[in-house]
């Protein structure tokens, strides 16, 4: 990772900026941990299992995107954080449609595409299954920070799969927002989620300097 | 009546007869592809005084059945294979997402099924439970 | 002065093989990292940093290749070369190896990068004390930048006891500031500069505190330093003893994104931290505060050596050299 001086004073500034503004920006809900100026821009190359086509992120330009890894095997944490995404895209109605949700093996070798397109299919048209090659997962995990560990089973012991559970939000420029964590916990705080996820969608861009300036004055 | 009260003064005797161990409350399964685990889910309540240990479970509409737990604690999704539960004495345990279930192998159902399974408890006691089929989306 | 490796040095104007060697080898391994990243052997970068690969790859060349400039009986003794030897290889390690994924996913494990970077590898660096062997090895541009009047400003505020203590306590407990920390875990530009500015810290305050020269050479008593090698000591166990004892989570990077040994809670990770960086430290800065003492009690032997006393003198003052 290149590392110029122009970026590296920008990332302090935005850092030094979190903390003076963590006191007076809106607050997220508690499970919603803003990224925003800290993480890299959505970067990732796969193939997208319903058309097996190569995507890159310019595909999911204009969309709020989230980012999400698992597996398919996963029959209990997956489905549920794909089901609550489920129900916090609901909430959001007819903003929903701006909405894509990427869903991105870290068990390629078990999940051929087939598998995965026919899995996503299942929690609704918005959710698109990603499969990589290992280099191209190794790559995307290393960028957002995620760690997942496949493990081969032996003769006394099972397949297991394990993977970071928390889920990226990006806008439709494909910048990072906030990450959601616990979204496969007992109670998650969907309103909550929802309302921060309805933030981003009527984003617009040309006024978010206004808007900035706004939530300095008005608490 | 008088029948009724009969039946209401025997039934903790017949408790005891038929030991019905754990009481099962809200059971269900959710199924997604025939390819991929099922997973099933309820709430074990135990009435008695001493601790009741699932050591299995087993299905006819499963293949093999596995306890398992899945565990979010340190911000990292796994799942482990679990070799009992125990369900304490006049306590209860849930089964639900994000923690223990039960994962039917090869599920042979479809959403809107009944799925009957029985647990098998440490003491050699069983206890059976039918479990409403869901889909991915619909799940209660 | 000998000067016959100012001859030598004058070859080194153009490129030489094993610069070119150095630099072919960052380009391939950065393509490496980028595009074939999963199945590389453990030795290679989880994440390429050139500044940290040239750095400590041009700093081998440039040590042999002083090395064998130096006369045989001016060479710095087997141990000193191991501890500088050892301490690149451990900023290598941590930083330029994939042990570094395991350090961005546990708490404790990123306490034992940054002692490392920050502490154990400055240690070693200064105990070698490699100025002359490197002054015969690097390029003799970088000899004159090193010896420009800007540098030597520079380095004549910051080696200076006090600045070096603080630049040591910033740069490795600024970090620590919970909402820094998630920051700078997330963020790579960020994680790099504190990886960077850690191990800048660490190596300005140690060669303050383990200058072995006497005074005259040196700016500083050998007291001073040995009680700037001390004093740091104290704000950096107060910050991580309170990191290991108290229940509140204060790093929740690691939990928001996956630690890679779940079976470790984030209170055990936290306090296990809190202990790498309160302990072996702790036990580092007495070692200093010992070795700058030795120091001086060495450099007093040998300046008595030097005093010829003249012939009828009497001795009045008679130094504490333990002999």
């Amino acid at each position: 990772m290149n590392v110029s001086f122009r970026s590296g004073l920008t990332s302090l500034a935005a850092a030094a900026a979190l903390l003076l503004l963590s006191a007076c920006h809106k607050n997220l809900s508690d499970q919603d941990v803003s990224v925003q100026g800290l993480v890299p821009p959505l970067a990732l190359a796969m193939q997208d299992v319903s058309t097996n086509q190569p995507v890159t992120a310019a595909n999911f330009q204009g969309k709020v995107t989230l980012l999400y890894f698992g597996y398919t095997n996963c029959p209990d944490v997956c489905p549920f954080t794909l089901g609550n995404i489920d129900k916090i895209l609901k909430q959001l109605g007819p903003l929903a449609k701006d909405v894509t949700v990427l869903f991105v093996t870290v068990d390629p070798d078990r999940d051929a595409p087939a598998t995965l397109a026919q899995y996503v299919a299942l929690f609704g048209p918005n959710v698109q299954g990603l499969r990589g090659t290992p280099d191209q997962l190794f790559a995307l995990a290393r960028r957002y920070r995620v760690v997942f560990s496949v493990i081969k089973p032996t003769a006394t012991t099972s397949y297991q799969v394990t993977h970071s559970a928390a889920v990226y939000v990006f806008n439709t420029k494909g910048d990072a927002q906030f990450l959601i964590s616990g979204l496969d916990t007992d109670k998650p705080d969907i309103a909550g989620i929802t309302d921060d996820l309805r933030d981003v969608i009527n984003q617009n861009p040309h006024i978010s300097l206004l808007s900035w300036l706004e939530t300095l004055t008005s608490s | 009546m008088r029948f009724f009260l009969v039946v209401f003064w025997l039934l903790p005797l017949m408790a005891q007869a038929a030991t019905p161990e754990l009481i099962v409350v809200k059971p269900w399964m959710r199924y997604l592809l025939a390819s991929i685990p099922a997973a099933g889910y309820m709430e074990l309540q135990n009435p008695g005084a001493a601790d009741v240990v699932i050591t299995g479970a087993a299905s006819s509409a499963c293949g093999m059945l596995m306890l398992h737990k899945s565990s979010d604690t340190s911000g990292m999704a796994m799942m482990m294979d679990v070799q009992s539960i125990t369900v304490p004495a006049h306590g209860s345990v849930t089964l639900a997402p994000g923690g223990y279930h039960l994962m039917c192998m090869q599920p042979a159902m479809k959403p809107g099924d009944k799925v009957a399974l029985t647990l098998s408890l440490q003491n050699g006691g069983t206890v059976a439970a039918v479990l409403p089929v869901y889909g991915a989306q619909n799940a209660p | 002065m000998d000067n016959s490796w100012m001859k030598t040095r004058l070859m080194d104007k153009r490129l030489d093989y094993a610069s070119l060697g150095i630099i072919t080898a960052a380009v391939l391994v950065d393509l490496a990292c980028r595009f074939l990243p999963a199945n590389l052997p453990y030795v290679f970068p989880f994440i390429f940093n050139a500044p940290v690969f040239l750095g400590t790859w041009f700093m081998v060349l440039w040590y042999f290749r002083g090395m064998a400039r130096t006369p045989a009986s001016e060479r710095p003794g087997r141990v000193r070369q191991w501890f500088f030897l050892g301490a690149l290889a451990l900023v290598y390690f941590v930083l330029q190896t994939k042990f570094e994924y395991l350090t961005q996913h546990m708490f404790f494990l990123n306490r034992v990068q940054a002692v490392s970077i920050g502490m154990v590898a400055p240690f070693g660096i200064a105990i070698g004390w490699m100025s002359e062997v490197l002054a015969r090895g690097i390029p003799a541009w970088l000899l004159a930048a090193c010896r420009s009047a800007v540098v030597r400003k520079i380095g004549y505020v910051l080696f200076h006891p006090l600045p070096a203590m603080a630049l040591f306590l910033i740069t490795s407990d600024i970090w620590l500031i919970p909402s820094v920390h998630f920051a700078a875990m997330i963020d790579p530009t960020l994680y790099a500069i504190m990886n960077f500015s850690c191990l800048f810290g660490g190596l300005v305050f140690w060669l303050v505190v383990l200058d072995p020269r006497p005074t005259p050479v040196s700016r500083f008593s050998f007291l001073a330093r040995a009680a700037a090698g001390f004093l740091v000591m104290f704000p950096q166990i107060g910050i991580s003893a309170y990191i290991a004892l108290t229940s509140t989570d204060l790093y929740s990077f690691y939990t928001l994104c996956g630690r890679i040994f779940p079976a470790i809670s984030p209170a055990n990770d936290q306090m296990l931290g809190g202990m790498i960086q309160w302990i072996p430290p702790g036990m580092m800065n007495t070692a200093a505060l010992i070795i700058a003492l030795n120091s001086l009690r060495l450099s007093d032997i040998k300046a008595e050596k030097d005093i010829v006393i003249p012939p009828g003198a009497k001795v009045y003052k008679a130094n504490w050299t333990g002999r």
